[in-house]
């Protein structure tokens, strides 16, 4: 809160510095807007007719064009919100504290699309939605866990300061736990032999067009990320300057 | 080809819907800023004048 | 050694003993946790049906299972209820390192579960019919519940900061300890069922413990302090 701290004189100063700010997240989202516009549909025909039907899998084969970036995002998501937890700490400066919560909540809805995309494309072509055996699907699946904790714990803090930072503790130390989950949940299973079927199923090797189709689709993906993640942190600034505004109000009110 | 059209329908309605949410949200919070705005230009009018 | 390591020395054992004193007197969490973990086995052994033939594999989930759960209600009980109450508030105003109080309430409540834990296995063992009374055991119950601790202290003390209080301890902590529940029951069911070639699972408990009671130690201060 560090507004609150300061002299009324500097406030004006401080007043169109944030407006500045404001603007410039604007003509960001117009950007990326505009941006994911044109990409997405290129996306999707790239997706659904450009990039050829796989000899093995059929059309099924297609979800990946959207399940593999959808699956990549988020750990770059949780890696936003793991570094901006620390520099939050470090730096206690609140924009870092907005970043890590945008960044979370757009990798928890990029994760729930993955993860009911990927049953979809598991029971069209294993013939079951859901596999213990598979560790990047369990990974993801506790990586989810962890940060829908993470969103409730931020729901129930509300907007204090302590709240923020036990957010950001937790975003730490949920982030650390990813490799040691992957490694636990690989040996766990990997045991079992008749379950190698799954970790990998020929897409090696790529045609090009089909390798197209999938950078594409990454492109489109990120942006949208961004976008969302530049959105969910712009309606949060506007909510902190409306909460500091009521509380500058109560100080007017008890002050006469 | 079902799980096809079942898997992009549901990354793509997902995505709009929460879209949509995030623009109900922001409008939602700007029309707070701007009542919380004209109670304190209230107070502070009522203010001067007592 | 030079002389603040030793003051800290001192200073985490002044707090493990007056913390100790104070649960000896009066809480007695302990008994009830271990009392917990006892129901807890008991309603495992009806809900899974243990017999001869899968109680190799059962066991042992059913035993870290029952620990998981007291050893979180217990740290809500210690950790949580003192920031609750105000006491930490004044162990915070004591010229100590936050450090070393994050270790102190992880040291005290880890030998009170490790006590837990003595009377426990035995009982575990007898009524389950599961040999798991072997030396074997010590390391992967003293790694996996530090692991647990260490990870359950610090969220003990977020969530009782919090409207949720005890419901919001159990859904921060759980999520973050399935890889030691994974590694500890698969040591223990090695025990009772060698596996050949198995996965380093005592590594990964030791990688597990030492990372969170460093992270719990780093991160500790910006949780309890205003």
């Amino acid at each position: 809160m560090k507004t609150l701290d300061q002299q009324p004189n500097t406030t004006t100063a401080n007043a169109t510095a944030q407006a500045q700010r404001a603007r410039w997240l604007l003509y960001g989202e117009i950007a990326l807007g505009i941006g994911a516009l044109i990409l997405m549909p290129i996306a999707i025909w790239a997706a659904l007719a450009y990039a050829p039907t796989d000899a093995v899998q059929g059309d099924v084969q297609r979800i990946i064009y959207v399940h593999v970036p959808l699956a990549i995002l988020p750990y770059v998501a949780f890696f936003v919100v793991f570094v901006a937890s620390i520099l939050y700490l470090w730096r206690n400066d609140e924009r870092w504290d907005m970043l890590a919560h945008a960044s979370a909540e757009v990798g928890v809805v990029f994760t729930t699309l993955m993860l009911i995309v990927g049953m979809l494309w598991g029971q069209g072509f294993w013939g079951r939605p859901w596999d213990w055996a598979d560790p990047r699907l369990t990974t993801t699946f506790i990586l989810w866990l962890i940060y829908i904790s993470y969103l409730l714990l931020r729901f129930y803090t509300g907007n204090s300061e302590r709240g923020a930072r036990m957010a950001a503790v937790l975003g730490i130390a949920g982030f650390i736990d990813v490799p040691i989950v992957h490694f636990s949940v690989t040996w766990w299973r990997s045991i079992h032999p008749d379950t190698n079927y799954l970790v990998d199923n020929g897409s090696s090797a790529l045609p090009p067009a089909a390798t197209f189709a999938l950078l594409v689709s990454f492109v489109a993906f990120t942006l949208l990320y961004v976008l969302l993640t530049v959105q969910v942190y712009h309606s949060l600034t506007l909510r902190r300057a409306a909460l500091r505004l009521r509380a500058e109000a109560e100080d007017v009110t008890s002050e006469s | 080809m079902g799980y096809l059209i079942a898997a992009f329908s549901v990354v793509w309605v997902g995505l709009i819907a929460y879209l949509g949410w995030i623009a109900l949200r922001i409008r939602g919070v700007r029309l707070e800023l701007e009542t919380t705005r004209a109670l304190v230009e209230e107070r502070e009018a009522a203010n001067k004048q007592a | 050694m030079t002389a603040s390591f030793r003051l800290s020395l001192d200073q985490l054992w002044a707090i493990i003993v007056k913390d100790w004193r104070a649960e000896l007197r009066a809480r007695q969490v302990w008994v009830s946790m271990g009392f917990f973990a006892l129901l807890a086995l008991v309603v495992f052994n009806f809900a899974f049906d243990l017999r001869v033939e899968n109680k190799a594999s059962v066991g042992p989930g059913a035993l870290w299972v029952a620990f998981l759960f007291a050893s979180v209600l217990g740290l809500g009980r210690t950790v949580g209820a003192e920031l609750d109450h105000g006491s930490m508030d004044r162990l915070l105003l004591c010229p100590v390192d936050r450090q070393v109080i994050y270790l102190a309430k992880l040291l005290g409540n880890l030998v009170f579960i490790l006590i837990v834990q003595v009377v426990a296995i035995p009982i575990f063992a007898v009524i389950y019919d599961v040999p798991v009374l072997t030396p074997g055991i010590i390391p992967i119950v003293a790694l996996g519940t530090l692991g647990i601790a260490a990870v359950g202290a610090l969220f003990a003390a977020v969530s009782a900061q919090t409207h949720a209080r005890e419901v919001l301890a159990p859904l921060l902590t759980f999520p973050l300890v399935i890889p030691v529940i994974i590694a500890a029951v698969k040591a223990t069911e090695a025990l009772v069922q060698p596996v050949a070639n198995d996965a380093p699972w005592l590594g990964l408990l030791a990688a597990f413990a030492i990372i969170y009671v460093s992270v719990g130690a780093l991160t500790f201060q910006y949780v309890v302090e205003d």
